[in-house]
């Protein structure tokens, strides 16, 4: 070959190279591009924060108590005598409930997470990986489940159990975990293909160990980023359930109530349910967009799994 | 065929199995059924009596063959409240549930798929952006939030419409948009995003290259399978209307039996509740049957060669 | 721009001539050409390969013709595509339709997800037909049995009322190739009709579609990058690279002797399995990225005779004194 070329053919290969360079982004990169990318994301991350912020720390600044009644100074609008969000029609600040209904809900969220993460996994993880009878028995159970309308269960509950939140967690959680280990069961099978299941098998790794071990690091992702979407489920369920009377019971103040107590006073003070009605919407918004946007940046796959169990 | 049928043959067995638990969960507080028949001040032995009479002291198993008995027998009980008799209160109720449910669901299928069509045809476009805002917005919002919005608006400030009451036209529109709301928005999302999936597949290229029309490309080949998963989730969608009738139908005070069954639970009538949840989920399993049978048969990859 | 100085109809003239085509991607900003002024004419009643890597434009040049392009990101930007004297690129969306299936056909690669998976073999067909001819739904459905018998589908009476999914792939691909021919196209474009294919079945589909050019005295458009195919098939040949044709020849003279050095890799590339050689020879390097090509011949960085032009300037298609045609401007003598 002659001179020129070589050198022709250097140069061109680092033209190549450099061009190659400026178009590749390493994974965690790319992650973190499609996050900042991704302005709902964002969005749904900042009003996150204001509205948790609320309800953690609303209480503890205005330091006031959410049961407190005062029957001279019921109804008011926002900013009557130092009610930042006026009184409803017991007198008690519409804020510092506001932000206590808050918490409420995230607290029935986080326990409805909880509770259909770990038998979501479990069972999605069994189903997915020991397979035969008990796949057979879990996948008819979590189709039943799936199916059914998280109102209708959560009353049918409240009629065995009494009102309450345990029975609105404990069945918006069983229905949220049929949801999830519906989609673990999945991902279990596609991962039992992979080549280093089928390497720990062959070392002979006990089926324990390997679910453990291997499976289950791998799961956990798309288990939380699917959580995550459920959280606006449980919390609208939570909200309408209190909202019939048959969730949070007096005088715990939750959203879905105090909306209700307004009602009958829309004419005098509409603020009194319009306030805990915009929370819940923005709530679950923020919420939701964040499901939405970690869906988009970690696990995009799953996107079409999440597409019809927006419900209820 | 073989699909259908041991569909059907899951929804006997789920069915039964329901009843059962349905009747263990109200039998756990079934105190209460004798409390309501006796005055307060009624002594042990006369409580006992009730208990004896209620044939709440045979064996569980006993209890629940004598209760499918009487069901299967058309004896279904009087409430505790009012004494109405739960057959006739089902017919009655029954019935308003029925036009307030089915228009739920035409409002859901059939403004819900038009309006994601639209979205798909036009995409990117303002018809695009303003469908899928309204329809970020419909899942967004509460309906029983979105219910007191809608009554202060049309009721109140505009007094077009009725905020409550049963069972014409005008009382229907309300209760009825409220609760297709938050399927309609998922069947928006589901028709869109199916069209724009099916619209990439490579077959829409044979028939372009077939010399088919645009428009036949796309109304008869691409919508037709774009129907396949949204018939799939039909049947959540109906289960989804009916739980959201037990909230929307107590709000709008529509004389339903989502309406008699919440308050039920609230007033501990049993008898009512008992029988109300096993109707409703009937509706429920029978849906989701419904919607196995059709996705059968919009779906032929599941027909036997 | 080339005078249009083609004879209409058939005759000695080309039956479709593509002028100084290009194609480009337009994506985020950037645009790019994809085929590069492409000529070519394909004649009545040959087979004319079209062979590349994937990647090289011959798809795109294509559905081109077909105006099937994905639009957007891709669109012709200039050029002529003459079909018996008529530019189909002026032609608008309804005389277009008419063209297609019925005058010019396309089948395409992957038969399995080409067909539309709920509608039954015999409406797809029938809907084709329909669409073309003023035909009653039944006389359009014997048709179809007719087309699907010919095409050598077994028992084709009973798969008109099949779903794609309930045949095999190579079934699937006979559909294809009956949806195409329904009509009698005088150019059928086949777009690497039996890569998605067994080896034993891409025999037979490969049989049937020379079977069915001889028979209805059609033209035919193969797209391949198997050289095996092209040498068993092919009447003439046109080598494309990087969104260019390097080379065009008549088949025994482009495998006896070819001129472009890519052609020659390809070749050498081959495995052959009545020659034992210690080992296979490929062509060094990678297709260059369509954003970023070389400045002056698109082969040069790959090329084992580059000379100092080739970096710098940009080969024509020349015509020699033997009637080939190559773009080359340091052509070796071949050895294998």
């Amino acid at each position: 070959m002659v001179e020129p070329t070589s050198s022709h053919l250097e140069a061109w290969n680092a033209r190549l190279l450099e061009y190659e360079e400026s178009r590749r982004v390493g994974p965690v990169q790319a992650a973190f591009e499609r996050m900042r990318r991704n302005k709902l994301l964002l969005l749904g991350s900042a009003l996150g924060l204001v509205v948790l912020g609320a309800g953690v720390l609303g209480p503890i600044i205005s330091g006031a108590d959410p049961t407190v009644q005062s029957f001279s100074t019921t109804n008011q609008p926002p900013g009557f005598e130092g009610h930042l969000l006026g009184t409803d029609h017991l007198g008690r600040d519409l804020a510092v409930r506001t932000f206590v209904g808050i918490r409420v809900s995230l607290m029935v969220a986080a326990g409805v997470t909880l509770l259909s993460l770990v038998l979501g996994l479990l069972l999605g993880m069994v189903g997915g990986f020991l397979g035969g009878w008990r796949d057979r028995t879990i996948r008819g159970v979590v189709d039943f489940v799936w199916g059914f309308p998280l109102i209708l269960v959560a009353v049918l509950f409240a009629g065995g159990l009494g009102e309450g939140l345990f029975p609105v967690i404990l069945a918006v959680g069983l229905v949220n975990t049929a949801a999830i280990a519906r989609v673990v069961r999945g991902e279990v099978l596609t991962l039992s293909e992979r080549e280093f299941i089928e390497a720990a098998r062959a070392g002979g790794l006990s089926t324990i160990r390997i679910m453990t071990k291997h499976l289950f690091p791998n799961i956990l992702a798309p288990a939380l980023v699917l959580a995550s979407y459920y959280v606006a489920v449980a919390i609208i369920a939570e909200a309408a359930l209190s909202f019939i009377g048959l969730g949070a019971q007096p005088p715990t103040p939750s959203l879905g109530g105090m909306v209700s107590d307004g009602r009958n006073f829309l004419q005098l003070n509409h603020w009194g349910s319009t306030i805990p009605g915009l929370t819940i919407v923005l709530l679950v918004l923020a919420v939701s967009l964040i499901g939405d946007g970690l869906r988009d940046v970690f696990d995009p796959r799953l996107r079409h799994e999440a597409k019809g169990v927006g419900e209820e | 065929m073989k699909r259908v049928i041991a569909r059907t043959a899951y929804m006997v067995i789920v069915l039964v199995l329901s009843s059962i638990a349905v009747f263990y969960a109200i039998r756990l507080s079934g105190g209460d059924a004798v409390a309501a028949r006796v005055p307060a001040s009624a002594s042990a032995e006369e409580r006992e009596a009730v208990r004896e009479q209620l044939g709440l002291n045979d064996p569980f198993h006993q209890q629940y063959f004598d209760y499918v008995g009487s069901i299967l027998s058309g004896d279904l009980g009087n409430s505790l409240t009012n004494n109405a008799r739960i057959s006739t209160l089902i017919a009655e109720h029954g019935k308003n549930s029925l036009i307030l449910g089915v228009a739920a669901f035409v409002l859901v299928f059939g403004l819900g798929i038009p309006l994601g069509l639209l979205a798909s045809l036009r995409r990117n476009s303002w018809w695009d952006g303003g469908i899928m805002s309204f329809s970020v917005a419909g899942m967004a919002v509460p309906n029983f939030w979105l219910a007191l919005l809608a009554v202060w608006l049309f009721a109140s400030v505009l007094g077009w419409l009725p905020s409550a009451g049963c069972c014409g036209p005008k009382q229907l529109v309300l209760p009825s948009v409220v609760l297709a709301m938050e399927g309609m928005a998922l069947t928006v999302r589901m028709t869109r995003s199916a069209m724009l999936e099916n619209l990439n597949q490579d077959f829409v290229r044979t028939l372009r290259a077939g010399g088919l029309s645009e428009v036949r490309v796309v109304v008869k080949h691409v919508f037709r399978n774009a129907l396949v998963p949204i018939v799939s989730l039909a049947g959540l969608r109906i289960g989804q209307i009916v739980g959201y009738a037990l909230v929307v139908e107590t709000i709008f005070g529509w004389p339903g039996l989502g309406q008699v069954l919440v308050n039920a639970v609230l007033r501990r009538d049993y008898p009512v509740a008992q029988f109300f949840s096993l109707v409703l989920i009937a509706i429920v399993l029978l849906s989701n049957w419904l919607a196995d049978v059709g996705y059968t048969v919009v779906n032929p990859r599941l027909r036997k060669a | 721009m080339t005078e249009n100085v083609h004879h209409a109809g058939p005759g000695p003239g080309p039956l479709l001539s593509i002028r100084e085509l290009h194609t480009s991607v337009s994506t985020r900003g950037e645009s790019f050409d994809v085929v590069r002024n492409l000529n070519l004419d394909i004649y009545s009643n040959e087979i004319l390969c079209l062979v590349g890597e994937s990647g090289c434009g011959k798809s795109i040049t294509a559905l081109s013709v077909m105006g099937l392009l994905p639009t957007p990101p891709v669109r012709v930007g200039s050029g002529e595509i003459l079909f018996k004297g008529t530019d189909l690129l002026k032609l608008g969306k309804r005389p277009m339709r008419k063209i297609r299936a019925d005058a010019i056909s396309m089948i395409f690669q992957d038969p399995l997800t080409s067909l539309d998976p709920v509608f039954t073999v015999g409406s797809l067909i029938t809907e084709v037909i329909r669409a073309h001819r003023d035909m009653g739904a039944h006389d359009a459905r014997e048709l179809a049995g007719d087309v699907l018998a010919k095409v050598g589908l077994p028992d084709p009476a009973k798969r008109l009322d099949s779903y794609p999914h309930q045949l095999s792939g190579g079934m699937r691909q006979r559909v294809m190739i009956a949806l195409a021919l329904v009509l009698d196209p005088d150019i059928l474009i086949a777009d690497e009709p039996t890569t998605a294919l067994d080896v034993t079945v891409q025999a037979q589909i490969l049989d049937q579609l020379m079977h069915e050019q001889r028979e209805r005295h059609m033209s035919m458009l193969l797209i391949t990058h198997d050289l095996a195919v092209v040498a068993a098939v092919a009447d003439r040949v046109a080598v494309m690279y990087a969104g260019e044709i390097v080379e065009q020849a008549p088949v025994d003279q482009l495998f006896d002797d070819p001129r472009h050095p890519y052609t020659q890799g390809l070749l050498r590339a081959l495995p052959q399995v009545t020659v034992k050689r210690k080992r296979l020879d490929p062509i060094p390097g990678l297709v260059p990225p369509p954003q970023m090509m070389p400045p002056g011949c698109r082969f040069s960085p790959r090329c084992p005779h580059a000379i100092e032009t080739c970096w710098n300037e940009h080969p024509d298609l020349t015509d020699t004194t033997d009637n080939r045609i190559f773009r080359c401007f340091n052509p070796q003598p071949f050895t294998s």
